[in-house]
């Protein structure tokens, strides 16, 4: 590599990583206690659980019921979403929005499938958590701020990748893993930062790449339903939007979904006039048994007023894509040791990103002189170690 | 100067194995959950041991004894 060359890839390096620096710190931070947020929300009581009872064992209220009884504790709002528990699916949490807009003012109120009762309404609006979660996926700043992360994700990308052709001629003389602790400070961690960048690169391209992935999921979705599902839905092209009154019962939409795919199970129900369904349907995702076919989703649209499935298209390659990002950038998806794991090569990222920009700090407060003298020394010193 | 394929020899490797360990768990569970943590640990294992100042790490791992060469204490 000429010098003129290593400068041109130096310079990018430095830059690309400095503009996303500080956002990649905070994403990493604030990242750490989201991935043990199912862990956190049973240890704060968050989580719902079904109350044993031996009356109920058998008992399953109608879906129609289930809703109602969500809807009657917020009769100002309307219900956006509703969708069994992952753990139990006797529990269903009925989501209520101020309208069918998208938003991110939510209100799961949590139902007992067995009879109907109303459990819990547990709040995910306010508290530490709710900060962290904010925070991490659009700064509280939306669609805009989602984007911007993700062009921060991007700019994340071009730096590691640049890292990587960098790593070659500051590694030329030293073997693996040699980390110089005996030179000055910023030589140590130059080399600590080389190997514990290289050591988690595929981690961090993976996370890198997935959360940039998922900050185009609003815009994605929407991209789906004007490509796809229009030409789908272009029989009910001018008709207004179904209101409750005029559904046939959800119970009846359910069963007909689930009739054409006898091996899957319901992941959510999203009903008419929202984000992910259409004026005139409920739409019914559903999601298969096998680990890997539980995180694809297969959406059945249902005609809201005759519970007939009008739809079942196949995803496409984006929405594939954007659904398997979910668990690639959450590590939820191997159990808690994966949880640690996925923690720990956080915090190490953290100590790549806290070194990248100690090394950027140290070499402007140093005189030019004092770097050429340290630079030829090293080299004396690595070509004295190769005889 | 060693040659770069020498330079990546190791982060290649590692690199395969981290993708190993993501992708086993995404596909199925049980033992493949298993193959990705000892994928994914290992390189979390291998920073953290060259990470580590040599005189610490000594102290880390458990010392052979050989009476021909006793090893220094720290």
């Amino acid at each position: 590599m000429t010098p003129r060359t290593l400068r041109a890839w130096s310079w990018t390096h430095k830059w690309s990583s400095l503009v996303c620096t500080v956002f990649m710190l905070l994403l990493c931070l604030t990242g750490l206690p989201l991935i043990f947020s199912h862990e956190i929300a049973h240890l704060t009581g968050k989580a719902v659980e079904l109350p044993a009872d031996a009356a109920l064992v058998d008992a399953r209220a109608s879906l129609d019921a289930v809703v109602a009884a969500g809807q009657a504790r917020l009769p100002q709002r309307v219900v956006q979403f509703a969708s069994p528990d992952e753990e139990d699916p006797r529990l269903w949490y009925v989501t209520l929005t101020p309208s069918l807009e998208t938003t991110t003012d939510f209100r799961p109120i949590a139902v007992d499938g067995r009879n109907a009762q109303v459990l819990a309404e547990p709040r995910f609006d306010e508290g530490f958590m709710h900060w962290m979660t904010r925070l991490h996926i659009d700064l509280f700043a939306g669609l805009p701020g989602k984007l911007f992360l993700g062009l921060m994700g991007l700019l994340l990308l071009v730096a590691i990748v640049t890292g990587v052709v960098l790593y070659a001629p500051f590694m030329r003389k030293l073997a693996f893993g040699e980390v110089r602790h005996q030179r000055s400070t910023r030589v140590r961690w130059l080399d600590l930062h080389n190997l514990l960048g290289i050591v988690t690169l595929v981690w961090a391209l993976v996370v890198g790449a997935t959360g940039v992935i998922n900050t185009w999921a609003d815009l994605l979705v929407k991209y789906w339903q004007y490509s796809q599902l229009n030409s789908l839905l272009a029989p009910y092209q001018g008709q207004p939007l179904v209101g409750p009154a005029e559904r046939a019962p959800l119970q009846q939409g359910m069963a007909a979904a689930l009739a054409g795919h006898p091996e899957k199970q319901v992941a959510f129900i999203a009903f008419p006039g929202t984000a992910f369904s259409s004026p005139h349907h409920v739409t019914f995702f559903l999601r298969g048994n096998t680990p890997l076919t539980a995180k694809l989703l297969q959406p059945v649209l249902v005609d809201a007023r005759t519970a007939q499935v009008t739809a079942a298209p196949t995803l496409p390659w984006y929405l594939t894509a954007l659904l398997l990002s979910q668990p690639l950038h959450f590590g939820d998806y191997g159990g808690l040791p994966l949880k640690i794991i996925w923690a720990l090569l956080d915090v190490i990222t953290l100590v790549v990103l806290g070194s990248g920009l100690y090394l950027w700090w140290a070499r402007r407060r140093v005189a030019a002189p004092v770097l050429a003298r340290e630079d030829a020394v090293d080299d004396e010193l690595t070509s004295e170690a190769a005889t | 100067m060693k040659p770069l394929h020498q330079v990546f020899a190791m982060p290649a490797l590692i690199a395969t194995i981290t993708a190993v360990g993501l992708l086993s768990a995404l596909v199925a569970d049980g033992v493949w959950d298993v193959l990705s943590w000892l994928a994914l640990g290992s390189a979390v294992g291998v920073a953290v041991w060259f990470a580590v100042p040599r005189s610490r790490r000594a102290a880390l791992a458990p010392r052979a004894h050989d009476p021909l060469n006793p090893t220094p204490s720290p």
